[in-house]
């Protein structure tokens, strides 16, 4: 009888604990550090201000989300972004900008005052997940305008969508695949920011 | 061997028999205990039982626990209220037949709020003992706690009052200002249609309580209109809002003699009535006016040269001589009128002043004093009765024919006024109207060059330019307010900068970003809540996310 309340009681206990407990993760995209900048004042010809980029429907998330199949859409539970991806797209994005435009002076929207005659870039991202085909999948619109005069014009508008394939299976994979999209997205844009200041002939 | 029983005889009393009679006695020592320690009982009969509980409601002397209300019965043939109360032994003789109960509860009145304390505790009886040496099982229930306690020194005073408005029990007496008693009981005697108010005078003022004292009803405020202005004033709070009695010696007299205990005074209206009132030295005179006497009413002064020497007792005189009025049965046409001459008014010793009067009035009145209404307030209309001297008056006496001596008297008023009317006619008839007329015309005349000089000034005034000056200020001013507009839309202008970059909008939006940065956080735990909602507790027991997967 006492055993039988030993084993019952170790049943109990046994019960409320849980061995095979699940660990969060969380994930960000790698930061490419510095580099070596001249000490030397740059020339900047062109102003560009970065708006916070806006995350809308399912890509509004702190868990990764999947494009599965049967047009079943997976957040994660279990896998996070470390903080919330528009502030880290943003981040990557100017960061990106800065590298390819070096005559340009970057700015971002923290910066208090829209400088007069400058660019500004504006992203809307719709889609920013796993999928279970492309493998990764980025989609949304940008926007560039200028403050000609004090009110916004509109110059160019442009929609997106990226994909890339995994090399591996997992979250980490999925993550360097999302950050390899933007970069790409990032440089298009610039090489694009290029193109008008040429054919406008330029905004001093 | 011869055997025979022994017998023992039976004793009587057998012991066991102490133990009933011990458990008796003990029986008998605890109901004489138990109804020695129950107290002494009395009866409280008391028109309703508003607030006082049964079994709880206690007794007190001096806020010390003396008793309790043991049980509430209905009289209904009394309509009454009997409550049964159980008095401490010790303290049975408090319970003297005069001695008083009340209810002490919340009470607002003029000396401020008691009884607040009861208000969480619950009412309770107050016992005041009396002085009595008869002892009493029932009493009634006061509706008001007694005001003056036994302990307290002083003498009681009777005041007798017709005309004064009636003054509640517990209002003050006050000695210039200064509070010396209150009213104890107040009273309405059918018999003499009078209030008769009982007064206690605390210790040691009651030594200021002389038989010459005065008492008047004072109210609140005070207004005195005299040619120096109008003076206002009032007392202290209480008697502004219940008034109160005032009490003072005479004007220039000093106090008598101290007054004895139960000694009645006369309750005046006011002070000045109060004044008047104590000329008891009188003589009753008439008067016959052959003229009108509207407006003479009992209570007029009757003053000789301005000075008051009595009062008007009855206008006209509602004297009777063998059942018929007075003037039925004179041969003239004249209206008698009742005066009193007070002697007090003339000297203060009115012995004197009566002898005086009394020995004079004959000579005076051959000399030419004579009676005359005068006109004493042209807004009410009221007259009075004013002495002086008429040397060319018709000869007269006075006249003792009637039930009181009669005065002479001559017209006056409108007769007197209509002489004097004609008289002030006449002059004007001789007034020289036509030459100040001619003197008016020149003045005009005058004030018209005068005019016409005037027109040429402004016109010289309109040529030298004072119209172009004001142009020049005009313009100023005009350039003053563009600078003002355009200053107002720099200030809006600064305003709406400050708007957008302020601190407070700085500070607002990163509140609302960590707000959102929270929600973005919580999300996945309120989605995982909503999945498993023992979560908090139990692990998270969601299945795994599916692996991203390599095509």
């Amino acid at each position: 009888m006492r055993h039988l309340g030993t084993c019952l009681f170790i049943l109990l206990l046994s019960a409320c604990s849980n061995p095979t407990s699940k660990t969060s993760q969380y994930y960000g995209f790698s930061i490419v550090l510095p580099q070596k900048q001249d000490s030397k004042a740059h020339q900047y010809t062109h102003t560009l201000k970065v708006n916070t980029v806006k995350m809308s429907g399912t890509a509004d998330q702190q868990g990764i989300v999947q494009r599965l199949d049967n047009n079943i859409v997976s957040v994660a539970q279990y896998h996070f972004w470390a903080e919330n991806p528009r502030y880290m797209l943003t981040r990557s994005l100017t960061h990106t900008l800065s590298g390819q435009l070096p005559t340009w002076k970057v700015i971002d929207s923290e910066v208090p005052a829209t400088p007069l005659n400058s660019y500004a870039l504006s992203i809307v991202v719709d889609d920013f997940a796993g999928h279970y085909e492309v493998g990764s999948l980025i989609s949304g619109r940008w926007f560039v305008y200028t403050y000609q005069n004090g009110s916004p014009e509109l110059l160019v508008h442009r929609r997106f969508t990226l994909t890339e394939p995994l090399k591996e299976n997992g979250f980490s994979p999925l993550v360097q695949a999302l950050q390899n999209s933007w970069q790409e997205l990032s440089k298009e844009i610039a090489s694009e920011l290029i193109d008008i200041t040429q054919s406008q002939g330029g905004i001093n | 061997m011869s055997e025979h029983a022994y017998i023992e005889s039976k004793p009587k009393f057998s012991v066991i028999w102490f133990v009933p009679i011990i458990a008796l006695c003990v029986t008998i020592w605890m109901l004489y205990q138990h109804q020695l320690n129950k107290g002494h009982t009395v009866f409280v009969k008391m028109s309703n039982a508003d607030g006082i509980i049964a079994g709880k409601t206690q007794v007190r002397v001096r806020s010390v626990k003396i008793g309790q209300v043991e049980s509430l019965r209905l009289q209904l043939d009394q309509n009454a209220v009997i409550a049964k109360v159980q008095i401490d032994t010790m303290y049975e003789p408090l319970l003297t037949s005069d001695a008083k109960i009340w209810v002490v509860k919340p009470r607002i009145d003029e000396s401020g709020i008691s009884g607040m304390n009861t208000l969480l505790s619950g009412v309770y009886l107050e016992l005041e003992p009396g002085t009595s040496k008869v002892k009493s099982s029932l009493f009634t229930l006061q509706d008001e706690p007694a005001l003056i306690g036994t302990d307290i020194e002083g003498k009681r005073y009777k005041l007798k009052s017709k005309h004064a408005e009636v003054l509640d029990v517990g209002t003050g007496i006050y000695f210039r200002n200064f509070k010396i008693g209150q009213i104890e009981s107040a009273n309405f005697n059918i018999d003499n249609l009078a209030m008769e108010y009982g007064v206690f005078i605390f210790s040691p003022y009651d030594q200021l309580i002389t038989n010459n004292m005065i008492f008047w009803v004072a109210s609140g405020v005070s207004i005195n209109l005299s040619t120096e202005g109008i003076d206002v004033s009032t007392g202290s709070l209480s008697k502004l809002i219940k008034g109160g009695i005032s009490v003072d010696y005479p004007p220039d007299q000093a106090p008598s003699e101290i007054a004895q205990e139960q000694v009645s005074f006369t309750l005046h209206e006011n002070f000045s009535t109060a004044l008047e009132q104590r000329f008891d030295d009188y003589d009753f005179y008439l008067i016959e006016f052959e003229q009108s006497i509207r407006g003479l009413r009992a209570g007029a002064p009757v003053e000789y040269r301005g000075m008051r020497i009595g009062t008007v007792e009855q206008a006209p005189a509602q004297l009777k001589r063998n059942g018929q009025p007075l003037y039925f049965q004179q041969d003239s046409t004249s209206i008698p009128v009742l005066i009193r001459i007070e002697y007090g008014r003339l000297f203060e010793r009115s012995a004197i002043a009566r002898e005086y009067w009394q020995q004079h009035i004959e000579k005076w009145i051959r000399n030419g004093l004579r009676a005359s209404l005068k006109s004493g307030n042209m807004l009410t209309g009221a007259i009075y009765i004013e002495l002086d001297f008429y040397p060319d008056a018709p000869d007269a006496r006075v006249m003792t024919s009637s039930l009181y001596p009669t005065l002479p008297s001559v017209s006056s008023g409108f007769t007197a006024l209509s002489e004097q009317v004609t008289k002030l006619l006449n002059k004007l008839n001789d007034l020289p109207v036509n030459k100040t007329l001619d003197q008016l015309d020149g003045t005009l005349r005058e004030y018209r060059q005068l005019a016409m000089e005037m027109n040429e000034l402004i016109g010289s005034f309109n040529q030298s330019g004072t119209t172009n000056k004001v142009n020049e200020n005009l313009d100023t001013i005009k350039v003053t307010l563009t600078q003002l507009t355009s200053s107002l839309r720099q200030f809006e202008k600064t305003l709406t900068h400050y708007q957008q970059d302020s601190t407070m909008v700085e500070q607002l939006t990163d509140t609302l970003e960590e707000l959102e940065s929270l929600s973005n956080t919580l999300k996945p735990f309120a989605k995982g809540l909503n999945e498993q909602p023992n979560m908090i507790i139990f692990n998270k027991q969601t299945p795994d996310d599916p692996e991203p997967r390599k095509k």
